[in-house]
């Protein structure tokens, strides 16, 4: 009973799949694509052909920086296509993402978050709050933006970025370390 | 039964005011503890929220404030004791009063005022680095104080014996999420005690607000909990209309209910995929709810300008208007989501191996629930049937009542089900809005007096109680209690007796804002 009602489902079942072109309706989204292939071709020069793993850490943001971030995991802009990834552990990453202010109570883990990492590790400060301490800066329980507590590569504005603004970071850090 | 009639049984208690549906009430400090044990346990009433205030100025005392709902009535009290500034302590109400326990320990390290007698008195905002006798809500506590780095112990509790290990976890995880740490103590697999260690994104937000004008402190409010900013920024506003006596436009109120209820619809879809997907290893759910949810956040893109339903309530209305183009493309966008969604999870519920995962894990009995003054999902999960929107409907809720949707059973697998449940009625309350909305101005001119008032506000989490008081037209103090405050401790109770992997599935499932607890 239970595999003819599967069969069911996999054969009359709900609609799972959009057309691609269908749903990236937004000017934006051809903007993220033209993005992802310069980030793509670029990861391949800098790295090989392999891939750049991604390491997020919230330093105090509001989340809605973390709702960004996991967004670029969903089907709209899926980022492993141009060799992107959200990695567990420092250990694995080659670039770090600092959401928020980073208040005090963060200030260690973010360190030594930095630290677990393993070098070159490009930081990339994401949004407002990490940029310079945002609206949050003149508080008692701030430290400031991400820079007053590991040295950042760049900084990508907004409250919050939203996906293509993020992937524009990244491809403006990676450019900064082809020079380099 | 009406508060003022309730209150007539107390000899210990002075009422002092009434002013729309809050009551305000003075006691002895000596006496709070005894009348808030009474008004809860015979009276039903339940502790909504408990908070300071310094008064030192105007009289040598620190006021400490309890706000008591009273369901049935659609009432609040606001009862009110002082306590000497140089003997700042009163007996402890979490003694007898389990749903106080975190707010004492809040008041302790953000006043200095001793909840005398609290089962546990350690620190909970303040960390290690935090030097001792740091009050930052006292209002000689200057907000860009430079403090000291201390090492101040913040003791976590532990169990010892033969084969008994202890997990920490965090403040940092593998997933992209939010900073808080976990403690397990375990026996091979299953956990045996479980405490949180949270606050590390605390950003001083009570302190921030002081001193701005309502105006001034929207965006900060917005920004409590990311995911919340449309229901935060709603309770604020309804505090600041009440104190201001503002009545706002019947179309405004419906495009203020209209946006609460998108953004409710936005992140039961992200639960429901991220329970279901991320929580259990059933990817498909995940797949397709995440897609599900990116198109609810264009649609906030679309009609407001940014993907988080922000910047449209504010005190007096809303922001501008909805014309009816864009109000007949909401509903199709969120019809379409919802309907979409149900289908992908019913999918989910016909598998055997995801019910396994999602069935007896991580149970809250109904006595603790209430003992711990659960809200929202959590306390529906649990068959506390408790919601604003219909105990103390505000808006457009008062023209549409809605049924709560509630389940029993207090697993995560009753929590799953009341989602499914709410996104249906949030559908259908979408669509009256869409078919009934009236005519009419969307902002009524709003002039902000002195004086005090709360905001309830049903968000998808749960009830936010926002406290507001306004003095010489800046705000004196604002206290925007969010539900996750009063739901993080409930994992001391659903964790002990689950396995350790289930503990991510268990945390899915409530998906607490650490930020909006943090403030």
């Amino acid at each position: 009973m239970k595999s003819l009602q599967l069969l069911k489902i996999l054969f009359f079942g709900p609609r799972v799949t959009e057309d691609a072109k269908k749903m990236r309706e937004f000017a934006e989204d051809a903007t993220f694509e033209e993005v992802g292939k310069e980030v793509a071709a670029i990861v391949k020069k800098l790295y090989g052909g392999k891939s750049l793993r991604i390491r997020a850490v919230d330093g105090g943001s509001s989340n809605a920086e973390e709702i960004e971030l996991t967004a670029l995991n969903n089907a709209y802009y899926d980022i492993d296509r141009f060799g992107l990834s959200f990695v567990a552990s420092p250990r694995h990453a080659d670039m770090l993402f600092v959401t928020g202010p980073i208040t005090r109570n963060l200030e260690t883990a973010v360190r030594t978050t930095y630290e677990a990492a393993p070098r070159p590790c490009i930081v990339v400060a994401v949004g407002d709050g990490a940029c310079d301490g945002g609206i949050w800066k003149d508080s008692y329980a701030i430290v400031g933006g991400v820079e007053k507590v590991i040295p950042v590569d760049i900084k990508i504005p907004g409250d919050p970025p939203t996906p293509t603004e993020i992937l524009r970071g990244i491809l403006h850090a990676l450019k900064q370390q082809e020079i380099k | 039964m009406n508060i003022i009639d309730i209150l007539k049984n107390f000899s210990q208690i002075q009422v002092i005011d009434q002013k729309g549906d809050t009551v305000f009430a003075s006691v002895q400090r000596e006496n709070l503890a005894y009348v808030t044990t009474i008004l809860v346990s015979e009276y039903g009433l339940s502790l909504s929220s408990l908070f300071g205030s310094d008064n030192r100025k105007e009289n040598q005392t620190f006021g400490v404030h309890v706000i008591f709902g009273n369901d049935s009535a659609q009432q609040w009290l606001k009862l009110s004791t002082s306590v000497p500034a140089s003997d700042p302590q009163y007996p402890s109400i979490t003694k007898t009063v389990m749903a106080a326990h975190w707010y004492e320990r809040y008041l302790q390290d953000m006043f200095g005022v001793v909840a005398k007698g609290h089962p546990d008195p350690r620190r909970l905002v303040n960390h290690e680095n935090i030097p001792v006798g740091t009050f930052p809500l006292r209002k000689d506590f200057a907000l860009n104080a430079k403090l000291e780095k201390a090492s101040v112990p913040y003791p976590m509790h532990h169990v010892a014996g033969e084969g008994i290990f202890e997990i920490p976890v965090g403040p940092i995880h593998a997933g992209i999420i939010e900073p808080g740490h976990f403690r397990f103590n375990v026996a091979g697999e299953r956990i045996l005690t479980l405490e949180g260690k949270l606050f590390f994104t605390h950003k001083g937000v009570e302190k921030l607000l002081e001193g701005k004008t309502v105006e001034q402190a929207l965006p900060f409010i917005e920004r409590l909990s990311g995911d919340m900013a449309a229901a935060h920024g709603l309770a604020f506003a309804q505090a600041a209309e009440k104190i201001a006596a503002c009545q706002v436009s019947s179309r405004a109120e419906h495009l203020r209910t209209l946006v609460c209820e998108l953004e409710r619809i936005t992140m039961h879809i992200h639960d429901l995929a991220n329970i279901g997907g991320m929580g259990t290893g059933y990817s498909f759910i995940a797949a397709n709810g995440f897609r599900i949810k990116e198109r609810m956040m264009r649609l906030s893109g679309i009609i407001f300008g940014n993907r988080f339903w922000r910047g449209f309530v504010i005190p007096g209305g809303v922001s501008f208007d909805i014309d009816n183009h864009k109000l007949e493309k909401i509903l199709l966008i969120s019809k379409d989501a919802c309907d979409e969604m149900q289908k992908i999870v019913a999918q989910a519920l016909a598998s055997d191996g995801f019910l396994d995962r999602l069935q007896t894990t991580g149970v809250l009995p109904l006595e603790a629930a209430k003992a711990f003054g659960a809200l929202g999902i959590a306390a529906r999960g649990s068959g506390l049937d408790r919601d604003i929107r219909r105990d103390h409907p505000h808006g457009a809720y008062k023209e549409y009542p809605i049924e709560v949707a509630s389940e029993s059973k207090g697993d995560v697998h009753s929590r799953y089900l009341v989602r499914i449940q709410e996104l249906k009625t949030s559908l259908a309350l979408i669509e009256k809005i869409v078919k009934n909305i009236p005519a009419g101005e969307i902002k009524t001119a709003f002039e902000i007096k002195d004086g005090f008032a709360l905001g309830a506000v049903e968000s998808w989490r749960g009830e936010i109680l926002c406290a507001l008081e306004i003095k010489n037209g800046v705000i004196e103090r604002c206290f925007p209690r969010d539900p996750s405050f009063c739901n993080w401790a409930l994992f001391g109770i659903m964790g002990p007796g689950n396995i350790v992997p289930d503990f991510p599935l268990i945390n899915k499932s409530l998906n607490l804002s650490y930020s909006g607890t943090d403030l």
